[in-house]
């Protein structure tokens, strides 16, 4: 009996050797599921599916045995994945969160801007939980793309629709003629930033650290 | 003589609810929910140590999912392998030698089960308040309440399929796919009734379409049931609240109506 169990284990490590160590090879991201699929596959319960999935994005460039580079995805897969979560939560930030701050800091101008006109393109539809987000890409346009004019044109988007909504913080609301006086990067990211801090508006610690940690990473170069 | 020398003084419906509940309790059900709390506790935690936001909401999101998922099969599990062993032990035979009907039986049995059902949603919300977001307790509470519900409609159900198939592998997947398609029946009637790539107006979509609407008169809405959006600390909409509360009295009721009318056309 203990041969034969033996015999058994010796295959089962047989087989582990001839199977090899996995190696590390770029999965590509692909397109997302479509929305009535990813209903079914979380039994109708979309919201818990929509967290996982902005983990699961988040990682997507960390896998086993290498990390990519963002500048190595797709950015067109990346907003369409951001945009498949958006609609599983509408109420969720964190793909407006990723697209503004995560992935905008690609050196790659076309990249940036197609998570800035992800961001821009989601705004409207509710713009009392999404104005940070446009105030965030109209930063990102006057400082890391080094566009005034469409910095000026998200600032001029983020008012149209805050208007008449006293929640959004007047600074948000009168960005447009901050970004218009022509102050220097360092003075633009310090007012921002130190102004999203300031509103109480972020609770999430993480979320916290990174924009403190930004904000500190700027005022050193 | 058995509930006598358990429960000397109590009515039979009484000693039935209590019986079950001892059951449950020697089936060391406390210590394996307890169990199962835990761990999902600390996967929501690591879940949200990952996030770079909405660390809170994602903790939440997950155990809520899990929870609910996790005591729906857990309970039908476990009602279906105690009635099947009634069934099979001779002990629904030696209950019904005493002063009881089939009607005490049942009702007495799905009570108990659907205040255990009431039991582990309150562990599940204990520790979900524990996680709730600023001013999202009360939310959480009425995501507590309707698991509670949607609980108690899952219990009466797999009483239903293990006292009509007596057998627990039948019985626990008729009551999984009962859930499953309960779940969906809102996806699967908007598919239906939006049909891609095909005419509306042939017979497979109106035959499909006919089938999810006669599925959607018979199985509850369960997807509305325990919304996430609840347990992250959203709006609750108290009239929902009522609706699932009077459905799952109700659908409750009609599951031991079916299983009754199963009960007394067979011999014991």
């Amino acid at each position: 009996m203990v041969a034969v169990f033996a015999v058994l284990l010796a295959g089962q490590v047989a087989l582990a050797l001839w199977r090899g160590v996995p190696e590390a090879g770029a999965q590509p991201l692909g397109r997302p599921p479509s929305v009535t699929a990813s209903r079914l596959a979380s039994l109708d319960d979309p919201v818990p599916l929509a967290k996982m999935l902005d983990l699961y994005l988040q990682a997507h460039d960390v896998q086993p045995g290498l990390s990519l580079p963002w500048r190595e995805l797709d950015y067109g897969d990346v907003v369409a994945w951001l945009g498949h979560i958006l609609q599983l939560d509408p109420l969720g930030q964190y793909p407006l969160l990723a697209a503004a701050r995560l992935y905008t800091q690609v050196p790659d101008l076309q990249r940036q801007r197609l998570m800035t006109d992800f961001v821009a393109g989601q705004y409207p539809q509710d713009p009392l939980h999404r104005w940070r987000w446009m105030a965030h890409v109209a930063y990102v346009a006057k400082v890391q793309m080094k566009d005034p004019a469409l910095a000026l044109r998200y600032a001029a988007e983020l008012r149209q629709y805050a208007e008449g909504l006293p929640q959004v913080p007047a600074w948000a609301r009168q960005m447009e003629i901050f970004l218009r006086m022509g102050q220097n990067d360092l003075d633009t990211a310090r007012a921002l930033l130190g102004a999203l801090l300031a509103s109480g508006q972020i609770h999430d610690d993480n979320e916290l650290r990174f924009l403190t940690q930004t904000l500190k990473e700027l005022e050193q170069k | 003589m058995m509930m006598q020398t358990f429960l000397p003084k109590l009515p039979p419906l009484t000693a039935l609810i209590r019986l079950t509940l001892i059951e449950a309790w020697r089936g060391r059900s406390a210590r394996l929910l307890l169990l199962f709390l835990t761990a999902v506790y600390a996967l929501g935690a690591f879940a949200a140590s990952m996030a770079v936001t909405e660390g809170q909401e994602t903790r939440l999101a997950l155990a809520a999912h899990l929870y609910r998922l996790g005591l729906v099969l857990a309970l039908a599990l476990i009602v279906v392998s105690s009635t099947v062993r009634d069934m099979e032990g001779g002990f629904f035979q030696v209950l019904l030698a005493f002063p009881l009907s089939r009607a005490q039986f049942v009702m007495g049995r799905q009570a108990g089960y659907m205040l255990l059902a009431v039991l582990a949603a309150a562990g599940a919300t204990g520790v979900m308040l524990t996680m709730a977001v600023p001013g999202g307790r009360a939310a959480v509470l009425a995501w507590g309440a309707s698991l509670a519900l949607e609980l108690s409609i899952v219990v009466a159900v797999a009483l239903f399929f293990a006292l009509g198939l007596r057998r627990v592998l039948p019985a626990y997947a008729g009551c999984c796919a009962f859930y499953l398609w309960a779940r969906l029946l809102d996806v699967a009637r908007f598919m239906a009734a939006h049909p891609v790539g095909q005419d509306a107006a042939s017979w497979d979509v109106v035959a499909g379409r006919a089938v999810f609407d006669l599925l959607g008169w018979l199985l509850p809405p369960l997807a509305g049931f325990a919304p996430s959006p609840w347990a992250l600390g959203g709006p609750v909409q108290g009239a929902l609240l009522a609706l699932q509360f009077g459905w799952a009295l109700w659908y409750a009721a009609l599951c031991a109506g079916a299983s009754l009318i199963d009960l007394y056309r067979r011999e014991v």
